[in-house]
């Protein structure tokens, strides 16, 4: 008899999945079929109006139908109908096809018995591995009712780790893991030791489960348990355990095996039979799994002692492993060796002096200590392999080297740095030949570079010469123009029009050049939108707006005109005579030039080259031609425009405060009349969350006098303060870009960073890409290092991203090369940091071994910097200060100094006695040498 | 490519431990000389070069306990590069794409060498001649033929597409090996070129103006018309692809069709 789609209907509707089951109950494969298309659409229609709760188009499909309110609860009943009807491909197809409650799932396919259950049970097992979901109890209903066989599929085990679970039920007690396992025998038997064969993924591993379940029942004790009932073999266990860490899984989760190998107990005798499993794991990548091996060799060498030769093959990775831990316990078990084995020393001090490539200086002294034991300093085999690792070892380790080359100490190798120039050298002038910015002269190589513009303005010196190559050339109009100018025209279009990849953003650079090219083109204003509106705020970025507005405005009437404000010379500065012949051309045309201009003129203005070009600069009239003449080095009286004044004040004094302008112009905000001054605090903060704890860097930075209301848009130091209410997010460009419009101070720009860079040292975000634009121009020849910038430098090198704190090293080097850097100054902002007890401060001191590798000024400069950074209170140094004191004593024995320093001294006094903190200390207070001349690098 | 640095064992250890284990999407450094070794830098400095997805240069840490140095070598753009870890008489080489997701398909440098022509006749020559020999230098095959340098090269940028010969830096040769693919495929297949040999059968490329030392011309685009122009100092196109990679991964389409349509070797039937 044919099913009544009716009756169907009706109980798809009612959600219920026991009537449905009985529904299809004995029904043939024709008659099942039959329904299935009414069943299909059911399930997609509750779908659609599941995705209408996130999706517009969805959600406007659903109420063009009439939503369906309690789908969610329908769906078990649609789900069960599709399995009892649907073929396997139709099912494929739906979404969420895991509803089916477990038991309606047996009965229906118990009595449907369709040839593709097993293909249904793999399919029940794909989609991601998630920490909570997963259809592994439905999949076990089948495969326990002997439906299908057991899925070959990685998720039929790895699921198991959180299904196995019941639902949690408030009040009452979980069963026991051990006995929910054994419930699942089969399972157990088999398939579950393939748990030691699969890597899992970030949600859903054995070392997950351990970590974050926070329950006492643990996978490791309810197998140990079962382990000592003998319902899964010990061996079994032992072994897989062994494998699994030989596999390529991640540290975090190979930790799991180890871990668990080591709760299991395992008898020196059973060590003792897996000892070529622990030598192969010596080699282990994972330095976890090599500590562990390593202590499991030490266990069998108290009753089995291996010989040499065995042990000298299996430690070679470990021996030259880049961790410390791994190559000292590599020395450990050689020490054993060579005891036991007098003949076989020769060997085995050969076998140890690769772990001189490990760069911590406390393996390099292990490897010494370990040869002045057990070598023979007469040897030439082991002074042949000690020469040839000469350049590896640390200066402080030196003598030692020196003391079985049978060189004296003086004449050990340093850093030979080959080719190494003079340093401090100083930078190009500003304006040197070598750094000028060539002018684009037609019309072809405009459009040319204004295309690459728009597809990227990454690069703020090519936008600056499309801005002045439109200012002067906009009155060039071949025939061909149009044709010339469309692709750019499209695509101009297509950049103003589109608001940004996810529509939550408007990209402001690309969007101004955008409608600035589209003036120039089709000769209209096609500027929509206030400048203060795309710049979030009134700030540098509505400025630079501004000025393409005004660009825009006097290309769109073709009246062709050089860019006062185009710079010159790399880094956005402008030769002086240069502008004095712009501003004269300006002056013999008769047209109104832009304030914003004349603002960023005056203020690009290079500091070179001033005293020749006011004296070309003496026909220069009205108000604006006083300023400039101002600007330049004469004297006149602050006049009435605020903006064009302030703008020449600043070009000439950068800092501090300037009383006749504030007396002329008084509160008109930070860097007006009166300097900007920055005041912070750092400190840290403990943390929790779902049990996990962390030290925090708060930050908090002020600037004085505060922001006013409503600034001039055209007050561009000032400008620099204010609000900016939205992320960096796509904004690097731009952020490039108007760090060079004031490029002799940028101080207000390092502070804002310092705001942001506070969440870098804490970890790593991908807003650390936009960052970097704040501290890229730390490494420009003329950027100065004043307090913000040495904040900013500072907290860079310890940011947790690589490419983040790059910037910082960068930054560092250049400014010891150039002689930019002053040391008290950054020092004291790393001591105040240090002060805090933010242990992620630590990562200094790699960021600084990284400088002290240039060369040897950048050696002293680093050893310095160090110095002046140990100036705080050191009862408030972080956990590991030992890494700041290893390097300064690797610096100090390097240039052969002592540390003369009585502040740096007391503090190291005064660091915690203990452990290698304290023998550091020790080392570096019992530095005695004075600096030698004929011992400072450059002078051999 | 040329060798742009060489590293003794010590130097090349500590860069290569040195290097972060993991990076942002998209983060690219430069590496610079520092001292006696390498360094890594977010600056692009003269004597930089480029490296995207610099986790990969990780494989080679293991390697280099064993190794005697380390030799890098990169093209002028200093895009694509060479990393040869020295171990006596044996060499390892890695090569690394400009780009994690980029491929080596002559990344488009070699599109132009494909699309002649004439090189199909010497392809053939030459690949009669292939023997396995370790080194193989174009020039001394030009006698042969009654070839030019620059058409036995494109023959040669053929075969290396084709997977049917490999170039050794470090000796400057080429040599032959043949890769398990159907590389040939390549030349049907490849977007650009496809595209470009459209353009050239639809007569959507015009000349505007040809000397010795440039060629202006027209191609016809979607709504656009696209201004091409092909000179000495380099080639250049209004097209937006070409705008954002500025040659950097070979000629776009429409230089190649001009190049097709003007290139007597590189001219259709």
């Amino acid at each position: 008899m044919p099913l009544s789609v009716e009756k169907l209907q009706k109980n798809l509707r009612g959600g219920d999945v026991a009537a449905v089951c009985k529904f299809f109950e004995g029904a043939t494969e024709p008659e099942r079929r039959s329904v299935a298309l009414t069943v299909v659409h059911w399930c997609k229609l509750l779908a659609l109006n599941w995705r209408g709760g996130y999706n517009k188009k969805a959600a406007a499909e659903v109420k063009k139908l009439g939503p369906i309110g309690n789908w969610y609860e329908l769906m078990p009943a649609a789900h069960a109908a599709a399995l009892a009807s649907a073929s396997l491909a139709e099912i494929k197809a739906l979404e969420r096809r895991g509803f089916v409650p477990s038991e309606a799932a047996v009965a229906i396919l118990a009595d449907r018995r369709p040839p593709w259950i097993d293909d249904y049970a793999e399919l029940l097992c794909e989609g991601e591995l998630r920490r909570f979901g997963g259809n592994w109890k439905q999949t076990r209903a089948l495969v326990r009712a002997g439906l299908c066989r057991p899925p070959k599929h990685e998720n039929y085990v790895l699921e198991a780790l959180n299904c196995i679970w019941p639902r949690y039920e408030q009040g009452k007690e979980p069963p026991k893991l051990g006995d929910l396992l054994l419930k699942e025998r089969d399972w157990l038997e088999s398939d579950f030791w393939r748990l030691f064969e699969v890597d899992g993924n970030g949600e859903v591993s054995l070392a997950n489960c351990e970590k974050y379940r926070k329950s006492k029942d643990t996978w490791t004790d309810a197998l140990a348990e079962l382990s000592r009932r003998a319902v899964l073999p010990r061996d079994r266990l032992l072994d897989a355990s062994l494998e699994a860490l030989s596999r390529d899984f991640i540290q975090f989760r190979a930790g799991w095996f180890s871990r668990f190998h080591e709760a299991l107990v395992p008898t020196s005798a059973e060590r003792a039979e897996r000892i070529d499993v622990y030598l192969r794991l010596l080699a282990s990548g994972i330095p976890p799994t090599v500590a562990f091996a390593a202590n499991a060799v030490s266990i069998v060498e108290q009753i089995k002692p291996l010989a040499a030769a065995k042990l000298i093959g299996a430690l070679q990775p470990a021996l030259t492993a880049k961790g410390k831990a791994v190559a000292k316990g590599a020395l450990q078990l050689l020490e054993g060796a060579a005891q036991r084995e007098p003949n076989s020393k020769q060997a085995i001090c050969i076998a140890a002096i690769p772990a001189l490539l490990n760069e911590a200086p406390e393996v390099q002294k292990a490897v010494f200590e370990f040869l002045d034991r057990h070598g023979d300093k007469q040897d030439p085999v082991l002074r042949s392999k000690l020469q040839e690792l000469e350049g590896a070892v640390a200066a402080s380790l030196k003598p030692r080297l020196a003391s079985w080359l049978g060189t004296p100490p003086d004449q050990a190798k340093g850093r030979a740095v080959t080719g190494e120039m003079d340093l401090p050298r100083k930078p190009l002038s500003r304006i040197d030949p070598a750094r000028a910015v060539p002018s684009i002269t037609n019309l072809d190589d405009l459009i040319h570079v204004a295309g690459a513009v728009l597809e990227e303005p990454a690069n703020p010196t090519e936008i600056e010469r499309v801005l002045d190559g439109i200012s002067r050339l906009c009155d060039q109009r071949p025939e061909d123009f149009e044709r010339r100018t469309g692709p750019l025209r499209k695509r101009a279009l297509k950049t103003r029009d589109n608001p940004g990849a996810d529509g939550s953003y408007k990209p402001a650079l690309e969007h101004g050049l955008a409608m600035l090219f589209l003036a120039w083109i089709k000769g209209a204003n096609e500027f929509t939108e206030r400048p203060e509106g795309l710049a979030d705020g009134q700030n540098q970025y509505a400025f630079l707006l501004h000025r393409l507005m005004a660009i825009s405005r006097r290309v769109q009437v073709r009246s062709a005109m050089p860019l006062l404000s185009a710079p010159t010379h790399l880094g956005g500065w402008i030769e002086p005579c240069v502008l004095v012949e712009r501003w004269q051309e300006w002056q013999k045309s008769g047209l109104e030039m832009d304030r914003h201009d004349q603002v960023l003129a005056l203020l690009r203005l290079s500091p070179e080259g001033r005293e020749q070009a006011l004296e070309l600069a003496k026909d220069l009239s009205g108000e604006a031609g006083q300023a400039f003449q101002f600007a330049l080095g004469h004297e006149h009286s602050t006049g009435t425009n605020a903006a064009l004044w302030l703008a020449a004040w600043r070009s000439r004094e950068q800092q501090g405060d300037l009383p006749e302008f504030e007396t002329k112009h008084p509160h008109l905000g930070p860097d007006a009349g009166v300097g900007a001054q920055y005041s912070w605090k750092a400190w840290s903060e403990r943390r929790e969350f779902v049990g996990h704890a962390w030290t925090h860097l708060q930050f908090e930075l002020t600037t004085q006098p505060r922001f006013p209301k409503q600034v001039d848009d055209a007050l561009l130091p000032v400008l620099f303060h204010g609000p900016w209410q939205t992320s960096e997010e796509g904004k690097k460009n731009m952020i490039r870009w108007a760090a060079q419009l004031w490029p002799a101070n940028r101080e207000a720009i390092f502070a804002f960073a310092c705001q942001r860079l506070e969440i870098s040292v804490d970890y790593a975000d991908a807003m650390d890409r936009e960052f970097c634009a704040y501290v890229e121009p730390l490494a420009e020849p003329h950027t100065e290092l004043r307090p913000m910038a040495c904040l900013a430098l500072a907290l860079c090198l310890a940011a947790q991203d690589s490419a983040l704190r790059g910037h910082g090293v960068d930054g560092l080097i250049a400014a010891i090369a150039e002689g930019r850097l002053d040391v008290n100054e950054l020092g004291g902002a790393m001591a105040r940091l240090l002060d805090t007890g933010i242990n992620k401060f630590a990562r200094w001191a790699k960021s600084l071994s990284e400088v002290a590798r240039v060369s040897s000024t950048h050696v002293r400069a680093v050893a310095e910097l160090l110095t002046r950074t140990l100036y705080g209170d050191p009862t408030k140094a972080p956990r590991d200060i030992s890494a700041f004191l290893e390097l300064l004593f690797e610096l100090l024995s390097e240039i052969g100094g002592k540390l003369d320093d009585q502040r740096a001294r007391d503090y190291i006094a005064g660091l915690p006695a203990s452990g290698r903190t304290a023998r550091l200390s020790r080392q570096i207070l019992a530095l005695s040498s004075p600096i030698k001349p004929e011992l400072l690098l450059d002078g051999r | 490519m040329e060798r742009r640095a060489h590293l003794g064992k010590i130097e090349t250890l500590r860069f290569l431990r040195a290097l972060p284990r993991s990076t942002m999407a998209k983060t690219a450094y430069w590496i610079i000389p520092a001292g006696n070794g390498l360094r890594l830098s977010q600056r692009e400095g003269e004597h930089g070069l480029r490296v995207a997805g610099i986790e990969r240069l990780r494989l080679l840490a293991d390697l280099a306990l064993l190794a005697d140095g380390l030799s890098v070598f990169a093209d002028s753009r200093g895009d694509a590069s060479e990393w040869q870890l020295h171990f006596g008489p044996l060499n390892f080489h890695l090569t690394l794409t400009a780009e994690v997701w980029r491929g080596f398909s002559g990344e488009g440098q070699v599109l132009a060498d494909l699309a002649a022509k004439e090189r199909d006749r010497l392809l053939n020559l030459v690949q009669g001649l292939l023997k396995w020999q370790s080194e193989i230098r174009p020039a001394e095959f030009v006698g042969n033929w009654d070839a030019s340098l620059e058409s036995m090269r494109r023959a040669f940028s053929a075969l290396g597409s084709r997977g049917l010969v490999g170039y050794d830096l470090s000796r400057g040769a080429y040599f032959h090996r043949e890769l398990p693919f159907n590389l040939a495929l390549v030349e049907e297949i490849h977007p650009r070129l496809k595209n470009a040999r459209k353009l050239v059968e639809n007569a959507s490329v015009r000349i505007l103006q040809r000397t010795d030392e440039i060629i202006e011309a027209e191609v016809l685009g979607t709504d656009v018309t696209h201004r091409v122009r092909l000179s000495e100092a380099g080639d250049r196109c209004t097209c937006p692809w070409h705008a954002k990679h500025q040659g950097s991964r070979g000629p776009c389409k429409h230089i190649l069709a001009v190049q097709i349509v003007t290139e007597p070797e590189l001219a259709l039937e």
